[in-house]
């Protein structure tokens, strides 16, 4: 529904190209190298303790193997996180975590994230400091989460949530979902956020297709099943609420993703909250239910 | 209010002042009537008129109409124009006059055309700068893409003006927006002036009889648009004999009937044009292919009537409807999407002749340009509707005291109606909720008054003021947006309610100083504004793009243009040259927000989404233009730079607009080497358009992310092409001619870019990852041929 205008441009250039012979060439592009940025994905969650992933960007054309890959970790980070309403400051530590990029990963202990409290982010790296700061809003809880199968694809459906939105504008929301035992996260679903600009104040039932872990490397399923949750699995919906620059960032993000490739469209800008990087640095506040995917009663 | 002050000065100023000149004059008189052509009776438009001992003239107007006061006597009047016999008229003057003359065309260019007169040197003698006059006849001669002759291809070979991009009529006058061009067909705005991605314009130059270009210099009669008029007059129809004429081409055909309803008093045209790519390519298409009722065409139609009600009034209505339809539908899914997008325009004019010396023209308008979008999948129905639609009312008085003034003055409104964009939704039989049907109601108002004076022998100017007025009204719900981008109030007004007014005085002027008999100087300034605008979502214009109003939020755009200009002609007015700088600032440009999502639209307003700055281009452009004798054609340069300044975007940084391009060369030859053959060719070389590229990237969740460079800070390679055309004439006689087009499009097969892309090579599984750029070109050597007849 929202991307009408990006699907006339998808109908047109095939058209074009299937009316007029078109054809093209390798070119090599002469591009300056981009400035050297350190790119965060770091998040807290209430009743859970920071994780941040720290990264640099790298050359467009620069060929990515073992050793660039190398090159874009970085394991020298002294991260602390604070907590704006009491003051309390913890500095994280650095832990191996194989089943993404980057493979290492900065974890928080004893200080638990809260709903309506501020967290502050600040990361020293060869002696230049990035800093953030995010919310955990306040929690919005699911009324019911269900599976529906599609009607004409049998076994196959999306997943379903029921909730009310609070009353005042402003709320965003970003979805996850984890099979058990198929997923060994929780992978944000097929575009994974939502603001309440369509249903503000209202009962909403709303659908999501599943999203693809782009860590996993081996899928466990192909064609129409990658986007769809099966009969019979079991499911833990994970519904979170974020704030509005937490919103921003996801969302620019998908667009890019989604909308990538397009050479007609205007270039996709970045959201960010990190003065002085790349990514974000967002508070989930999640509500979690579990099911398994039965047929309709 | 203060501003209709000025302008009521101005206006009496004008008057007193044209008027003055000869009280003091001995007695004289006024000769005045139509200019035609003597084979269809059309009216000539341009066409000179003067008296030969003194080359004293004028032009006739927009309707063929002249009007010359001279002193009492005996005087030769001559009336010429290029492409026709020019006649010469002892009268003996003792009082005002009505006189028209009917020029005979010159059947044939031969050897030793006669240089019809001393008064060709208009490039030098006129007022007008950065005017640029086209005749349709000569265009058609030209190379053609895909056999399609195009006036606004044409257009984009001139100095000053630049193409799109390949194969695009869409037009960049001196760094300005696509938006920014008046377009307008028998005075009618035509607001989207191309069919399929711009590759063919809307105007069937067989109904076309008249062109003219102003990008410089523009007279306060036109008003509304910054960078420049594209005034374009329908052919009136024969009104001495029936004829038809057509052609078959390689993707369309065309067909045209004239004639009189009434001999000499009324006659008709109809001129229409359909593509057929569809039905050519359905027998090539699988029946089994599930989308075999797929496809795309696209049809003009143009009809025009006039009426002599005296030998003072004449009445005109003129329409042009023309429509792009592309379907795609696939049974097995139920699948099925219909776009359609067109210009619907009407125009009723009234000519009015008070005296020899005051014609008016009054004219109703109603212009439309609607974008239609419905798509059906099962149960599931969506449509989507943009579009503008114009109420327009002028009069317009034109007013010869004598030959020293050419006076005109006239009022205009317009009220609008734009539709940004009208989605609606229903799955089965529910109609889901995507906000109510948003439209923006304006009036927009314009007084204006303009003067060609020549003030002494060597020097002349054409000045004028235009006050213009505009006005958002309701109903309309303004959403206020707050921190952190929210809506945190809604202003709901009700119909007709005042939102905005703007009100503005726009000076134009333009001088001339004759140095000598072949050569002169000239200077103009111009303020402009404009009301309404163009939001685009892509690099290219696309039917997709949005027209909206100037709003509380919108401020109208605002242009300043200098330029200066040396013109000069060489071997008896054989060639004309013409050097001219030009300074330009825009203020208000729009441009959507970096990462704004403009589909929603939902509980907002699309202006919400829109970031402001500023622009500035300059340049020079050179011309050299050769019309007659058998070799024809001109040389046009343009050097120039365009920038934007927003605050809001590309970090703040100063970045080149997309149609900034430094080089821009056309050369276009036309030779006729007897009676049966002419030889055309056409060149063209432009700097590479600036892109917005990637340089960097890194990875969220994963996924790759590109990190982009300065926003148009990458040039893609330079455009160049050739194209030549044979025009070979079969058969020509009073009856009937019938005559060949063959024409070569990228005679030399050059790969130009149309856009870039980046294909990832390996993964990031295998360790292995890499981009590579493609480049796309579109048209390679493309002959064509078509068939023209004529009886």
């Amino acid at each position: 529904m929202k991307n009408f205008r990006c699907f006339f441009i998808f109908l047109f250039i095939p058209l074009s190209i299937i009316i007029f012979h078109s054809c093209e060439k390798d070119i090599t592009l002469d591009i300056p190298q981009p400035e050297e940025k350190i790119v965060v994905e770091g998040w807290i969650e209430q009743d859970q303790p920071a994780f941040v992933m720290l990264s640099k960007n790298s050359a467009y054309f620069a060929v990515i193997d073992s050793a660039a890959l190398t090159n874009m970790i970085i394991t020298n980070a002294v991260i602390k996180v604070k907590e704006v309403e009491t003051g309390i400051e913890e500095v994280l530590t650095l832990v191996f975590n194989p089943v993404t990029f980057p493979p290492f990963i900065y974890k928080g202990s004893t200080l638990l994230g809260k709903i309506n409290h501020h967290y502050n982010l600040s990361i020293v790296v060869d002696g230049k400091e990035l800093t953030a700061t995010t919310s955990i809003p306040p929690l919005v809880s699911m009324d019911s989460v269900w599976f529906e199968p599609e009607k004409l694809l049998d076994t196959l459906g999306m997943l379903y949530f029921g909730f009310k939105d609070p009353p005042a504008s402003g709320n965003y929301y970003r979805i996850f979902s984890k099979r058990i035992p198929q997923d060994n996260r929780f992978v944000p679903a097929w575009g994974s956020v939502y603001d309440d600009v369509y249903f503000n104040g209202q009962e909403v039932e709303y659908g999501f297709l599943r999203g693809q872990d782009n860590y996993q490397t081996v899928s466990d399923s192909a064609g129409l099943e990658q986007f769809y949750y099966k009969l019979g699995d079991t499911i833990i919906g994970k519904v979170a609420s974020i704030d509005k620059i937490h919103f921003d960032f996801w969302k620019s993000i998908e667009n890019a993703i989604y909308g990538g490739g397009n050479p007609f469209a205007a270039p996709a800008t970045i959201f960010s909250n990190i003065n002085g990087g790349l990514g974000v640095w967002g508070g989930y506040a999640a509500y979690y239910d579990t099911i398994v995917a039965v047929a309709a009663p | 209010m203060t501003d209709l002050k000025i302008l009521y000065k101005t206006f009496l100023f004008f008057v007193i002042f044209a008027v003055s000149g000869s009280m003091f004059a001995q007695e004289r008189f006024t000769i005045s009537g139509y200019v035609k052509d003597a084979s269809s009776g059309e009216n000539l438009i341009g066409a000179n008129v003067y008296i030969k001992d003194n080359l004293r003239g004028v032009s006739t107007n927009q309707y063929g109409f002249y009007s010359l006061t001279v002193d009492k006597g005996a005087h030769t009047l001559v009336a010429s124009f290029i492409g026709y016999e020019t006649v010469e008229l002892p009268i003996s003057l003792t009082q005002n006059l009505r006189k028209n003359f009917s020029l005979e065309p010159q059947m044939v260019l031969t050897d030793e055309v006669v240089i019809s007169a001393e008064r060709e040197d208009k490039n030098v003698k006129s007022t007008e700068m950065g005017t640029i006059n086209f005749e349709v006849e000569r265009i058609k001669t030209l190379p053609a893409f895909l056999g399609e002759v195009d006036i606004l291809k044409t257009i984009q070979l001139t100095p000053g003006v630049q193409s799109a991009g390949e194969g695009n009529t869409g037009m960049y006058v001196r760094g300005g927006g696509p938006d920014q061009n008046l377009v307008l067909l028998d005075e009618a705005v035509v607001y989207n002036a191309s069919h399929l991605f711009g590759f063919f314009s809307v105007f069937n130059a067989d109904a076309i009889k008249n062109v003219n270009l102003i990008k410089g210099g523009m007279p306060a009669n036109y008003g509304g648009r910054l960078a420049s008029v594209l005034d374009i007059s329908m052919k009136d129809g024969n009104n001495r004999t029936y004829h038809a004429e057509g052609g078959i081409g390689l993707i369309s055909s065309r067909l045209t009937i004239q004639g009189p309803i009434q001999k000499e008093r009324s006659s008709f045209i109809v001129s229409g044009r359909r593509t057929y790519i569809d039905v050519l390519t359905k027998p090539f298409i699988n029946k089994k292919s599930p989308l075999k009722s797929s496809g795309y065409y696209f049809y003009d139609l143009n009809a025009k009537a006039n009426y002599l009600l005296s030998d003072k009034d004449r009445l005109y209505i003129s329409g042009y409807f023309g429509r792009d339809v592309f379907g795609i539908s696939n049974k097995e899914a139920d699948f099925k999407t219909t776009i359609a997008w067109g210009n619907a325009t009407t125009s009723l004019r009234w000519n009015h002749l008070f005296s020899e010396k005051l014609f008016l023209n009054t004219s109703i308008i109603y212009s439309d340009y609607d974008f239609d979008f419905s798509a059906r999948q099962t149960e599931f129905d969506m449509a989507l509707r943009s579009g503008v639609r114009d109420w327009n009312g002028k009069l317009d008085f034109n007013y010869f005291p004598n030959s020293f003034h050419n006076l005109k003055f006239g009022l205009n409104y317009i009220y609008h109606i734009f539709t940004p964009n009208n989605a609606s939704a229903r799955v089965k039989e529910v109609d889901i909720q995507l906000g109510d049907a948003v439209k923006l109601y304006s009036h927009e108002g314009a007084l204006y008054v303009n003067d060609e004076v020549n003030l002494t022998e060597n020097f002349a100017l054409n000045g004028g003021l235009r006050y213009s007025y505009f006005q958002h009204v309701g109903p309309f719900d303004r959403y206020v947006i707050g921190d952190l981008n929210r809506i945190v109030d809604t202003i709901s007004y009700k119909r007709n309610e005042s939102i905005k007014v703007y009100n503005h005085i726009e000076p134009r002027f333009s001088l001339r100083y004759t140095l000598n008999e072949k050569s002169s100087l000239k200077a103009s300034y111009t303020q402009n504004y404009q009301y309404i605008h163009l939001a685009s979502v892509s690099g290219v214009t696309l039917p997709t793009d949005i027209w909206v109003p100037s709003t509380d939020i919108v401020k109208p755009l605002f242009g300043v243009q200098y330029a200066l200009g040396y013109f000069r002609n060489f071997f008896s007015n054989e060639y004309e040259t013409s050097i001219e700088v030009y300074y330009k600032t825009m203020d208000n440009i729009i441009e959507f927000k970096e990462g704004a999502t403009p589909e929603n639209n939902v509980n907002n307003n699309i202006d919400n989404n829109f970031a402001f700055g500023k622009g500035e281009s300059y340049g020079a452009e050179f011309f050299i233009n050769k019309k007659i004798n058998k070799i024809t054609g001109w040389i046009g340069y343009t050097l120039s730079w365009a920038h934007r300044d927003f605050p809001d975007i590309n970090g703040g940084k100063r970045f080149p607009a997309k149609y900034d391009r430094r080089h821009d060369l056309s050369v276009v030859v036309s030779y006729d080497l007897n009676d049966k053959f002419n030889f055309a060719a056409v060149f063209v070389y432009a700097t590479g358009n600036a892109v917005t590229i990637p340089i960097g990237r890194y990875f969220i969740e994963g996924s790759v992310i590109n990190e982009y460079g300065d926003r148009n800070s990458y040039r893609m390679e330079p455009y160049h092409r050739m194209d030549i055309s044979i025009n070979y004439l079969a058969k020509k006689s009073r009856k009937f001619e019938s005559s060949f087009n063959l024409s070569v499009y990228n005679v030399y097969n050059r790969a130009n870019p149309y856009f870039i892309y980046f294909e990832n090579v390996g993964s990031i599984d295998e360790m292995s990852l890499q981009i590579k750029a493609k480049q796309v070109s579109l048209f390679p050597i493309l002959p064509s041929i078509g068939w023209n007849f004529k009886f």
